[in-house]
This record gives C-alpha cells, sequence and structure tokens, in this order.
C-alpha cells in the first residue's frame, strides 16, 4: 500500500493541535516536570497505562488531576492500602431492601483516570483485580459485565523509599504497565515557582480545552503515524538485545540480565514511539522517539540478575549501554 | 597271657589317637634377620584327611609377626591322613629375640568347634641397622635420571610434530575465513586510514548511479552511512549508534566550523527524512550529499604524517583541530 506522507503529516498536525493547548493548560497548574506530562500523553495516546515511580510531593495526583480537568473527565484517586478489598475497587451487588433486588454499585474504576496510590501496599488480589480491568478493559460485578469508559487511564505510583510491609507487583504483573516512568525532584528555579504558586491567594485551576472524543480521535489518527521498516528492525534489535545480548557482541551483559523484554516490549515501544512523534506533531517516526520511550517502557521489563545487583548495574544503565551499541538506522 | 592283652590294648590305644591327632612343623633358613626384613616359614601341616584346615593367611594367624605373602599350597593325601605344605612369609618390626608362632585354624566334620593348631615358637634375632655416628650426615639423594631412551626422543618428536601441525592447521583456518566476516569483525578495515575507506565507499556508492535510478532511500541511508562511519573513526565518535540529534552536539564540540556543522546537519535531515518519512530530494539534495560528504571527509581528514606522529609523541600534536 502506497504511503501519503504529507497526507499523514496534515493529519497529524491537524489531529495533535490540541497538544499545545493542552500542554499549556497543564503548564498553568504544573510547574516543570515536563517528562511525566510528555508520558502521560503517551499513555493516554497509545491506550496504555503508566507505573510512576518517584517520591512523594511531586505533583503525581495534581498532573493526572489537571488532565483530567483539562478534558472535563472523571477522575478518582485510590489509595491502596493492606485491607482494601477488591470489592472496593471494582464494585459489588447490594441488597435492596425496597424493591427485593441485589443493585450493581460500580466501584472508583469507573472513571476515565484512576490514580492508584501506592499500588504496592496491596496484597496480590487487589492488584490483580486493578490489573485485569487495565488489561481487560472492563469489569465483571456478579453475572454483568461492565466496559470502563473511554479513554480509560490508570497512573499507578509506587513509592520507592518505603519496603517494609509493601507487596512488590510481580513481573508478569509489571508488564501490563505501557510506561515506567522515574520522576525526580524540580529543579532549583521551578521549585521557587512551584512554592510562589501555592502561596499565592488565587491557586490557577485548568480549563477544559479538549474533549474525550478528541483524544479517541486521536488514538486514531496515531495508527497512521508512519513507522518505515528500519526503524522496526531498530526496536526489534533493542528488545532482542535485553534478551540475547550475545547477539549483539555485548557478551558482558549475558550474565547480567536474568529475562529480557517480552513482545509486549516491543509492542509498547513501537506505540510509544508513534505517539511520541504525535506529540511532536510528526507524521512519522525516527530513531530520537524510539530513544525517548525506550527507557520509559523496557526498565521494568529487563529484570537484572544477582551479578549485576553486586556490580551496583541496574536495569537503566543495560539499556543505556544496548543504546549505545546498536546502530541506529 | 594278660600282660600280652594288656600291650596289645596300648598298642591299638597308641594308634587309634594318633589317627585323630594333628602336627603342624616349621622350618626357617636363618633366625637372624634385620629388622623389617622378609621371613619364610616353611610350614607342614600333618592332620586326618577328613579334617577342614586353613593355613595361615593373615596377620593373626601369626604371633609376633605380620603377614605379607603366601606361595601356593601344596596338599598330599595318603589314606585317611593329609598333609599340607606352604611357604608364608612374614616380617618383624621388633628387635631382640623374638618368638614367632605360625597358627593353623580347622574344623571337624560334624562339629561346629573352631579348633586352632599353634606351632612351636621359632627364636628369630632381629636386629637394627647400625649407624655409623662418627661419619657426617649426607644430604638426601637426587632423583634418580633414568638415561633416554630412542623411544622416548621418538615421543617427543611426534608431540612437538603434532602441537606443530594444529597450530598450522589453526594459522590456515584463521586466515582462509570469509573475508565478509572478517570485514564485519572490524578487522580488516582499520589498517586503511578512515578517510581513505570514506573516499573508496563514496566513490563506489557514487559509480552505482543510485539516486538516478530512483534509489533514493537507499542512496541516502549509504552516504550518511558512511559519513557517520568516518566521523565514528576520525573522531572516536558513537555516531554509529546514535542519531542525528545527538551526532550533531558532538560533533560542533570538536571545533568545526558552523558552517560545516550545519550543513551535515542538514544532509543528516535530509537522509532521515528520506530513510523514515519517504521523502523524495531532489537532485540538488541528492548531489549536495554527495559533494558535502567528500568535503567533509577531505577537510578534516587526518594526514598520514599527523597519524605517525601522534603515534610516535602522544603528548604532542594530539589536538582534533590541528588537523581540522
Amino acid at each position: 500500500m502506497e504511503v501519503n506522507i504529507q497526507e499523514i503529516n496534515e493529519r497529524i498536525q491537524k489531529e495533535s493541535a490540541f497538544i499545545d493547548a493542552l500542554r499549556l493548560e497543564m503548564g498553568k497548574v504544573i510547574i516543570g516536570q515536563k517528562g511525566m506530562i510528555d508520558r502521560l500523553l503517551i499513555g493516554l495516546l497509545g491506550d496504555g497505562h503508566i507505573l510512576l515511580e518517584g517520591v512523594p510531593g511531586l505533583a503525581k495526583t495534581t498532573a493526572i488531576k489537571t488532565l483530567a480537568a483539562s478534558m472535563q473527565a472523571s477522575f478518582h484517586r485510590l489509595q491502596f492500602t493492606p485491607d482494601l478489598l477488591p470489592a472496593d475497587l471494582i464494585g459489588t451487588m447490594i441488597y435492596n431492601q425496597k424493591t427485593g433486588e441485589f443493585q450493581t454499585k460500580h466501584g472508583p474504576v469507573f472513571a476515565n483516570f484512576i490514580l492508584a496510590d501506592e499500588i504496592n501496599r496491596s496484597p496480590a488480589k487487589v492488584q490483580s483485580a486493578l490489573l485485569e480491568a487495565m488489561q481487560e478493559r472492563q469489569v465483571t460485578i456478579g453475572e454483568h459485565t461492565f466496559a470502563l469508559p473511554k479513554p480509560f487511564l490508570v497512573m499507578a505510583t509506587q513509592n520507592p523509599i518505603e519496603q517494609e510491609g509493601t507487596y512488590p507487583l510481580p513481573e508478569a504483573q509489571v508488564d501490563r504497565f505501557m510506561l515506567k516512568v522515574k520522576i525526580d525532584y524540580p529543579a532549583r528555579d521551578e521549585e521557587l515557582l512551584i512554592m510562589r504558586q501555592q502561596i499565592a491567594s488565587d491557586v490557577p485551576t485548568p480549563n477544559q480545552v479538549i474533549s474525550a472524543d478528541d483524544v479517541l480521535k486521536a488514538r486514531e489518527a496515531l495508527h497512521m503515524v508512519y513507522m518505515d521498516e528500519k526503524i522496526e528492525q531498530y526496536i526489534l534489535d533493542i528488545v532482542q538485545a535485553t534478551r540475547d545480548p550475545r547477539q549483539f557482541k555485548l557478551e558482558r551483559l549475558a550474565n547480567y540480565i536474568a529475562y529480557g523484554g517480552s513482545p509486549r516490549a516491543s509492542i509498547n515501544l513501537a506505540i510509544a514511539g508513534k505517539a511520541h512523534a504525535f506529540i511532536q506533531r510528526r507524521g512519522y517516526v525516527i530513531p530520537e522517539d524510539i530513544r525517548a520511550v525506550c527507557f520509559d517502557v523496557l526498565r521494568h521489563r529487563v529484570a537484572v540478575t544477582y551479578e549485576a545487583e553486586a556490580e551496583e548495574l541496574n536495569s537503566e544503565m543495560i539499556i543505556q549501554e544496548i543504546l549505545d551499541s546498536i546502530e541506529v538506522p | 597271657m594278660r600282660r600280652l592283652h594288656y600291650i596289645l590294648l596300648l598298642l591299638l590305644l597308641a594308634v587309634g589317637l594318633r589317627a585323630q591327632s594333628a602336627k603342624i612343623d616349621v622350618t626357617v633358613d636363618s633366625t637372624s634377620y634385620l629388622i623389617g626384613d622378609w621371613i619364610a616359614l616353611h610350614l607342614s601341616v600333618d592332620a586326618p584327611a577328613t579334617w577342614v584346615l586353613r593355613m595361615p593367611s593373615q596377620d593373626d594367624d601369626f604371633e609376633n609377626a605380620e603377614f605379607v605373602s603366601a606361595e601356593e599350597l601344596q596338599r598330599e593325601s595318603s589314606g585317611k591322613r593329609q598333609q599340607l605344605r606352604q611357604t608364608c612369609i612374614v616380617t618383624v618390626f621388633d628387635t631382640g629375640r623374638i618368638p614367632v608362632k605360625a597358627i593353623v585354624r580347622y574344623s571337624k566334620p560334624g562339629d561346629t568347634t573352631a579348633y586352632t593348631l599353634t606351632s612351636e615358637a621359632m627364636l628369630f634375632d632381629i636386629t637394627t641397622v647400625e649407624l655409623d655416628t662418627t661419619q657426617s650426615f649426607k644430604d638426601i639423594r637426587d632423583v634418580l635420571h633414568v638415561p633416554l631412551t630412542i623411544w622416548d626422543y621418538l615421543l617427543y618428536a611426534g608431540v612437538t610434530i603434532l602441537i606443530g601441525l594444529l597450530a598450522w592447521f589453526g594459522y590456515r583456518w584463521y586466515t582462509n575465513r570469509d573475508e565478509d566476516e572478517r570485514e564485519e569483525e572490524g578487522e580488516l578495515e582499520p589498517d586503511l586510514p578512515p578517510h581513505v575507506i570514506a573516499l573508496q565507499a563514496l566513490e563506489s556508492i557514487r559509480s552505482e548511479q543510485l539516486w538516478q535510478n530512483g534509489r533514493y532511500k537507499q542512496y541516502q541511508s549509504r552516504v550518511t552511512d558512511v559519513l557517520r562511519a568516518y566521523i565514528e573513526r576520525r573522531f572516536d565518535l558513537p555516531a554509529l549508534e546514535h542519531p542525528t540529534s545527538e551526532i550533531i552536539p558532538d560533533v560542533a564540540l570538536l571545533g568545526l566550523d558552523t558552517d560545516v556543522v550545519g550543513e551535515l546537519e542538514t544532509v543528516l535531515r535530509t537522509a532521515d527524512l528520506t530513510k523514515f518519512a519517504k521523502y523524495v530530494p531532489s537532485v540538488v539534495e541528492n548531489e549536495k550529499a554527495m559533494r558535502f560528504s567528500v568535503d567533509f571527509v577531505e577537510d578534516t581528514k587526518q594526514e598520514v604524517a599527523a597519524v605517525l606522529s601522534e603515534v610516535t609523541t602522544p603528548t604532542a600534536g594530539s589536538e582534533e583541530a590541528d588537523d581540522v
């Protein structure tokens, strides 16, 4: 099939026009954290979910709340605790004494944007309930199955500091997150602006600049973003190098990688690469797009061995070495 | 008459008793030995034919001596008697006059009791080696050197020839490997300076008339691949592993003319568009890619003399800007 790049570019330019407006609106409330905002947009456009790791107080809740407000979409924040039950999350059947029938009570998972705060504080059964909802985009309560609203984006957070009394997400579950984003403290000048903004009398509130339909249309347009075969091969090279580094003359890494990225890693790297090109308002993917999202897509999908831990190597260092060794097309 | 009967009775009794008795005799070659010497005991046993005999064959079968070995047992039968002969080798590790006895074990038919037959004690004078304390101490003896025979020399020669053959076959295998494979491993190219390799490759691309035949993508890919490989080898920058947006800031730090860096970026960006966005470059852009690449290589090449001086005096003249 002949691809008309000019046409695609024009369509992407048109469909991505809201990106600048959305960034501007979010920028009113969130100072700095450009990377996190971009990853939120990539997750939103790529129909994926995001696992966020960072210490408390880095505007994680504010970011997703602002995104929801900018779209006038529903938002729920769930604080995961050790005594949380799956029914608290997805809902349950309640007996109505007046009618003498059971009625379905939807849980907080029925929202466009979900912030699953400290997901590793809850036991596996609750995590599984959420992850199933994330994957299937539907929830079964009693005998009825309910579709979740569109768009549906879960941003889960993990606190990297406290490990006591937590239930770390199993590797198979972590793989369901499209991106794992690490956020750090803002720069000094950014923090000064944050401080001034928060102590001012009028805290800015975001305006609605797009609708949920705009996002769904943008998702359709995202599929049109052109990805050349060279880029596809580049993605496969990177993911395969995480599985079999020897194949790419990276023998040194062989003992440090317990297991590499799954096919889901290749798929998500391609989608995230397209979404990155989209938010750059480009109708085609370039290697820079893949490299920009590579760490976020792969850091939770590459497990390191004890030898690597002993050498103080983490998955990011391994991904960096792979990126530094594989030829860019 | 009664007395005669008495004598006959005694004779019969004596014969009957002999028929149920056994005797062990031991003879020796000498009674004086050095401590630890082997002593041969020639044993001879005469016993009823129905008895089951076990000749001495372990340390417990000798008193004051340790069993070493035994020669073949010789057995003879005559009527209701049997005669067994065997030479046992024993040794003694005590000095002085040592009484040594041999014990033969036997059993009788229909009787589960184990009986023993012990020889008379043989007295041996066991002496130790006398030391001549008047002489000085002597060093430990060297390892005994056995002279080499012709077979030893042949074995060494054979092993040497075998190692030589293996080394020769290994060398032949190494040198005959597929040239492409070696090229891939980067073993051939470093022999030539980076600019020579780059200029040869660019000339080859030019002669193939790729863009003139509509193969724009291949043309742009190959030209920029040569350019990136040249930058990597010439300036030791990971240009092959980095995209354009990361190459340009690195090249800008080399101190090259800003116009050159700008043009390099234009050429690489045009190639990116061609490679990833199905862009069809114009004739001017295609010609510019080749012209710029050749000029860039020519202008930034490191002369062989400069390379040699850099190698011989590594601390002087290693500034990249000197050659640019």
